[in-house]
């Protein structure tokens, strides 16, 4: 069945509170998710209290503040910091997008920071991806041919098939817009969720490939492509501002071109 | 906990195939109803202040009793497919599920042959 609540070793309670150094007039008040589980607790909303006129603009430059300087046991992924990695994927008020392209100024009021929604969560703000990845595994993401290429040419492609790529080989797989999908919360089990559908999309559209047909063979399931209800929330939270709804609508047209409407 | 891989996890029972079908056949009966819904507002309102016998001579005529029926179907096979994906989204218990999706089929086989024999009924005047 569908939760509604969190399971009751789940439920986030109340943490401690960590007050701006004396004198800071500028602060704003950082709401953290945090769970440890080794320590067998449940999890709790921890409140830092941060000096924005010491801190970078972003809400990464802000945990990272709280990790330097407040508390280096606050776990979280973080690597490019300029939205190119994905790692830093997290669910900022309320909205699935990336610390480190997420202005500070850009929140009005108290900033809550949470786990992506509805995955396991390792440690604080470390979900656990396994599936995700397993899921983008499954969809054989490489160029997949029957042809024998040539041993002295590379394979071509023309201007016009390399600009259907764009809008899809810009996704970094930070999983925010799956998580951001109610259909993925319910049947991520057997549903592939907006970004995987989208990566699929990306290799269904590349005039290099050749194994179309068995790439739609694949999709062609009640759970795997048609759980998208066209929800859009995927399109709507994108930090890249990429159209993972249209990629599966795309796909979904391919599937009834090929059987003849 | 499970030893599984993920990727045997994911890749499970493999893919059935039968999605583009369900799914276009949820948007053409959406399609069909649209206009056969047109059909019956347009009955209903030319029928209005009519008294029931002149009614009952128009839903007795086999153009109109043939759409009834089509109408029925159409409602009914439309409304089979919307709740077999609502039951599937929603309910993960298995046996659960299997009976709810057995009984909405059944639930909405039985609507439509009541629907189409009451139409059938006034055309033969029995």
């Amino acid at each position: 069945m569908l939760e509604l609540r969190l399971p009751p070793e789940s439920r986030p309670q109340k943490g401690q509170k960590f007050s701006a150094p004396e004198g800071s007039s500028n602060t704003r008040t950082f709401h953290v998710y945090r769970w440890d589980p080794d320590k067998g607790e449940n999890p709790c909303i921890e409140s830092y209290e941060i000096d924005l006129d010491d801190c970078g603009p972003m809400v990464l430059d802000a945990i990272l503040k709280i990790k330097n300087e407040i508390d280096p046991s606050l776990t979280f992924r973080r690597s490019c910091r300029e939205g190119i990695c994905g790692s830093c994927a997290m669910n900022i008020d309320g909205t699935n997008t990336l610390a480190c392209t997420k202005p500070i100024s850009s929140i009005s009021g108290d900033v809550k920071i949470n786990p992506l929604p509805h995955l396991e969560v390792v440690k604080d703000l470390v979900p656990d991806m396994t599936h995700f990845y397993a899921q983008y595994a499954s969809i054989k993401p490489w160029i997949r041919t029957q042809s024998v290429p040539l041993p002295d040419q590379e394979r071509l492609q023309s201007q016009e098939d390399r600009e259907k790529l764009d809008g899809l080989y810009e996704c970094i797989l930070c999983a925010c817009c799956s998580t951001s999908c109610p259909s993925y919360w319910w049947n991520g089990d057997r549903y592939l969720g907006p970004a995987i559908l989208l990566q699929a999309y990306r290799w269904l559209v590349d005039s290099r490939d050749e194994d179309t047909g068995e790439r739609l063979d694949e999709l062609d399931d009640p759970f795997r492509l048609y759980r998208c209800h066209t929800i859009m929330n995927c399109t709507s939270t994108c930090p890249k501002g990429l159209n993972p709804a249209k990629a599966i609508a795309e796909t979904k047209k391919m599937l009834l071109e090929r059987q003849g409407a | 906990m499970s030893m599984q891989n993920p990727l045997a996890r994911v890749r499970g029972k493999g893919s059935s195939g039968g999605g583009a079908h369900h799914w276009r056949s949820q948007r053409y009966s959406a399609l069909i109803l649209l206009l056969l819904t047109s059909w019956v507002l347009w009955l209903g309102i030319s029928l209005a202040g009519a008294d029931y016998s002149t009614a009952k001579i128009a839903m007795s005529s086999p153009l109109n009793a043939g759409m009834t029926i089509l109408m029925a179907g159409t409602v009914f096979y439309h409304t089979h497919l919307g709740l077999q994906v609502v039951i599937e989204d929603y309910v993960h218990i298995a046996a659960l599920e299997f009976a709810l999706l057995i009984f909405v089929r059944f639930a909405c086989l039985v609507a439509f042959l009541i629907s189409a024999i009451a139409a059938l009924k006034l055309v033969l005047g029995a």
